[in-house]
């Protein structure tokens, strides 16, 4: 538990929350939604920070969602999990200018840098709610994208049948961190 | 036994020093410093500085907006304070990485961070510390 982000996120309290990473400043939230972890990204008047080219660089919900969309992601309806499917979800102010963004992990809870401060592991959206990030706003997804040859859900069987032997209470977990390591490859 | 007499003071335009205490025994030492009216503005920016760095930074920790952080209220400030921020904050840059680099553009005109460095906190650090060096900022 962290009392600084608890102050500044009172939600996260009870919506349930774990830290998984130390606090640095060398990568955001933007970034973080789609795994970079060594750069900032914002469509800055200056030009100081990453933003990918031939995006406008301007601070609108549609051109962050033009980034995202190079990444393969597309707005849809809901942020409810859906097996194949890994999602965004922007944050906007009360102006609807965008503030932050979450990825939804494979077990269905959400990640989000917060600043410069730690990458949590949080279960719900609305955690993270009526403070400095607003209200949650658009909700992108895009099929979750398998090495040639063999699903996430198939390596996760073959280790399974290779492994422990027997389905426990902790196969939802194996199942995430095999998807977590294909995606950090 | 007081063996030196130390004065502070400031010496305005127009101004000059005397020593009139008659009581000074003959062949006394007497150590004047004068200090110059830009060290004191130098002290004062400093603290002002780390109060309002301080202040920035716990109210804009958790922000990714560059916008919101650079359109902090302590943040204009500090680019208010113009040319005599600028070492402070690049010392501040080398204790610890941060979104220091609108002010620094804001206050000196320069942008010396290369295209690919654009995004990597660490790389554009050292770019503005040693474009601080270059231009007798900080050594």
């Amino acid at each position: 538990m962290n009392s600084r982000i608890e102050r500044i996120f009172p939600k996260l309290v009870t919506a349930g929350y774990r830290e998984t990473s130390p606090a640095t400043p060398e990568y955001n939230c933007i970034a973080w939604a789609v795994m970079k972890e060594d750069e900032c990204w914002w469509p800055d008047a200056f030009g100081d920070y990453y933003w990918p080219p031939d995006v406008p660089r301007v601070e609108t919900v549609e051109a962050f969602i033009e980034a995202y969309s190079l990444f393969g992601y597309t707005p849809c309806e809901t942020a409810d999990w859906e097996l194949g499917s890994e999602k965004i979800a922007l944050f906007v102010d009360s102006q609807g200018m965008p503030t932050h963004a979450a990825r939804q992990l494979p077990s269905g809870k959400w990640t989000s840098k917060l600043g410069q401060l730690e990458d949590i592991e949080h279960d719900t959206l609305e955690g993270l709610t009526e403070g400095l990030y607003g209200k949650v706003g658009p909700i992108l997804k895009r099929p979750i994208q398998e090495p040639e040859g063999q699903s996430a859900s198939e390596q996760f069987i073959g280790k399974f049948h290779g492994g422990k032997g027997n389905l426990s209470q902790d196969t939802g977990e194996q199942f995430t961190e095999i998807v977590a390591e294909k995606h950090h490859k | 036994m007081q063996t030196a007499l130390k004065l502070n003071t400031t010496v305005l335009e127009g101004h000059r020093i005397e020593i009139t205490n008659p009581g000074l025994p003959e062949g006394a030492d007497v150590e004047v410093v004068v200090t110059l009216p830009s060290v004191l503005a130098q002290e004062g920016a400093a603290q002002r500085f780390a109060t309002l760095a301080n202040r920035w930074y716990q109210e804009t920790v958790v922000l990714s907006s560059v916008s919101q952080i650079a359109m902090h209220p302590a943040y204009q400030e500090i680019i208010g304070m113009g040319d005599i921020a600028v070492p402070l904050i690049l010392r501040e840059l080398q204790q610890k990485p941060g979104h220091w680099f609108w002010a620094l553009r804001a206050i000196t005109g320069a942008d010396p961070i290369l295209p690919e460095e654009r995004g990597k906190l660490r790389a554009m650090t050292d770019t503005w510390i040693q474009w601080g060096k270059e231009h007798g900022y900080i050594s």
